[in-house]
């Protein structure tokens, strides 16, 4: 049987497009037929919930019932990959809780493929939050996200500053997710479909919309570029390896195909 | 006008009208085609993306739409309109200045894929300039938009194409626009020409000579644009009647003026080159006498506002010695 894999998105704050880039990734699963679930502690109203109903849960996760709802049921559970979209500023503090009840342990033995990924502001604060995070990865893979939802540099015209944040884990990877045009993005907000939905131009119930092209085309676009950054750091390969020897086989013969039809 | 879609297993046509320089007849191709299948009897959407005149928009208003993609809602308006045309042939006259960012969100949104698969055809119509550039950028557009045809368009009707014509890629096969006249293109330049009108002799106004030879050097120009739908792979095309409409004009009215010489003496030998001259003269003159006017108002106002400014003055200098009497010498007997 396949390991299991947990995912836990943060950020130290809010307004960073943690939920958007949980919402790429549980899109990139489905592209690739990763099952997965997800947990949203936006308690009581879920922002995830909204976009994924059917494979999201709202929960608090400071709530002893509700930890037990998501990490006794890693190994039962249908789905390969369990998302756990962390509320804002509680990234450390469920880190720390997750060490307490013996889960980056778990993570260490080899029984859980675990992986964080941190969606960093534009502030130093945020960056300092990458040494507090780091104190409790364990063996966990550690992603570092770039979500440019505005015109931020991160930082990266001050080689000093950036090198002293970003280089401070040593197994950690960047990841850049670029800005999307802030009309698609309340489109789809307004749609309160996945992003692959929305291209498709499809409901939340699967029946045809009419999206704007334009609009569908910059998401399209967008989750692309997405997309590439994921398979750039084999994500695939440490979530659910089986799907990634497939997908990696498939390239080829999906590329040809392509090829054929122009 | 009746209007009907395309034609029924044919793909509805996308012409973008573009080039690397201004002044090069890109506005005239788009006209052209525009008019030739009104001519036809089609449905027609035309958009004028240029800034600066005289537009397209300026030829055609009623036809054309003017759009600015300089912001996603002016691509909506474009692109989702174009998409939803309902089989109508769509003409775009692109500009120098947005030909990158055009192709750019193009390429970025995938819009000439779902063009194909909504049944139209794109089809950018490239007119090689005079600068060398011209002949490099076709050749990147070429690799570079998989998805739509691309033709080169010599315009031997304008100096500076026909330049470029003589010393560009006479291997590129695509399309030729006939030279034309200083005469002819003068008329054809006016805000109030219509291919339509010409078309379909209302245009009474031209002498019967000048009448002929833009009948003729339109007749060309619809045969080669013919060729178009050919390419795109439509059935027949709708200018092989136009032009043949067009041969049977020009007989008929070399019949009948050849009758009237056979009546009767001659009429005077009209210079055509001359008769454009002095109506182009005669405008000129009507805006330098309309500049004239408005010299003569402006002055007037200069002198009005001149004799206000010395009376302001003249009050001024009266206020200025009663302050000096009043505040500052003192009052006798103080």
């Amino acid at each position: 049987m396949a390991k299991p894999a947990v995912v836990l998105i943060g950020a130290d704050k809010g307004g960073v497009g943690k939920t958007t880039v949980a919402r790429t990734l549980l899109d990139y699963l489905s592209n690739h037929q990763v099952q997965a679930r997800a947990f949203d502690t936006e308690t009581p109203r879920g922002t995830l919930k909204r976009f994924h109903p059917e494979i999201t849960r709202v929960v608090d996760i400071n709530y002893v019932p509700d930890q037990m709802q998501i990490f006794d049921t890693v190994h039962s559970t249908e789905a390969a990959v369990t998302v756990i979209d962390v509320r804002a500023g509680l990234l450390s503090s469920t880190l720390q809780a997750l060490r307490d009840i013996g889960f980056i342990d778990a993570a260490k033995r080899g029984q859980i493929t675990f992986v964080v990924l941190h969606i960093l502001g534009p502030s130093i604060a945020s960056l300092d939050e990458i040494a507090e995070t780091a104190a409790y990865l364990g063996d966990a893979k550690y992603l570092m996200v770039k979500n440019f939802i505005n015109n931020t540099h991160f930082f990266e015209w001050d080689e000093a500053t950036y090198a002293a944040y970003f280089k401070r884990v040593p197994d950690a990877v960047e990841i850049t997710v670029p800005k999307l045009v802030e009309m698609a993005t309340e489109q789809v907000e307004l749609a309160s479909v996945p992003f692959a939905t929305f291209v498709a131009n499809k409901k939340q119930g699967g029946e045809g919309a009419s999206y704007s092209f334009v609009l569908r085309g910059y998401v399209r676009h967008w989750l692309d570029q997405v997309w590439r950054e994921y398979q750039r750091i084999g994500l695939l390969g440490f979530l659910e390896p089986r799907t990634a020897v497939r997908a990696a086989i498939m390239r080829p013969r999906a590329v040809l195909e392509a090829a054929e039809a122009t | 006008m009746s209007s009907r879609p395309a034609r029924r297993g044919s793909p509805a046509p996308l012409y973008i009208v573009c080039s690397l320089l201004r002044g090069v007849g890109k506005t005239l191709l788009a006209r052209l085609l525009i008019e030739l299948h009104l001519i036809d009897g089609r449905d027609v959407a035309a958009f004028d993306l240029a800034d600066e005149g005289p537009q397209l928009a300026d030829y055609l208003s009623g036809i054309v739409t003017i759009a600015d993609i300089g912001d996603p809602r002016g691509e909506m308006a474009l692109f989702d309109r174009i998409l939803a045309g309902n089989g109508a042939v769509t003409v775009i006259d692109l500009p120098h200045r947005a030909l990158r960012s055009f192709f750019a969100i193009t390429q970025k949104i995938g819009f000439f894929q779902e063009a194909r698969r909504g049944g139209i055809e794109p089809l950018i119509l490239f007119i090689v300039g005079q600068d060398p550039t011209s002949a490099k950028v076709y050749a990147l557009l070429r690799r570079w938009l998989t998805a739509a045809s691309l033709l080169p368009v010599r315009n031997k009707s304008e100096v500076r194409a026909q330049a470029a014509a003589a010393t560009g890629d006479a291997s590129m096969d695509g399309l030729d626009i006939a030279p034309l006249d200083f005469a002819l293109r003068a008329q054809i330049d006016q805000l109030s020409f219509s291919f339509r009108a010409l078309w379909q002799g209302d245009a009474t106004y031209l002498a019967a000579a000048v009448e002929d030879d833009l009948l003729d050097w339109t007749g060309h120009a619809f045969v080669q644009l013919g060729k178009l739908e050919r390419f795109l792979g439509s059935e027949g095309a709708p200018l092989g009647a136009a032009a043949a409409r067009s041969s049977a004009l020009v007989h008929r009215r070399r019949a009948r003026r050849a009758a009237h010489w056979r009546r009767g003496p001659p009429e005077v030998a009209i210079d055509r080159s001359g008769n454009a001259i002095i109506a182009m003269l005669e405008q000129a003159g009507s805006r330098i006498a309309a500049a004239q006017v408005r010299i003569g108002e402006l002055m007037t106002e200069v002198e009005s506002t001149h004799e206000r400014a010395i009376r302001a003055e003249a009050w001024l200098h009266l206020l200025e010695s009663e302050i000096v009497d009043r505040l500052v010498v003192p009052p006798q007997g103080s």
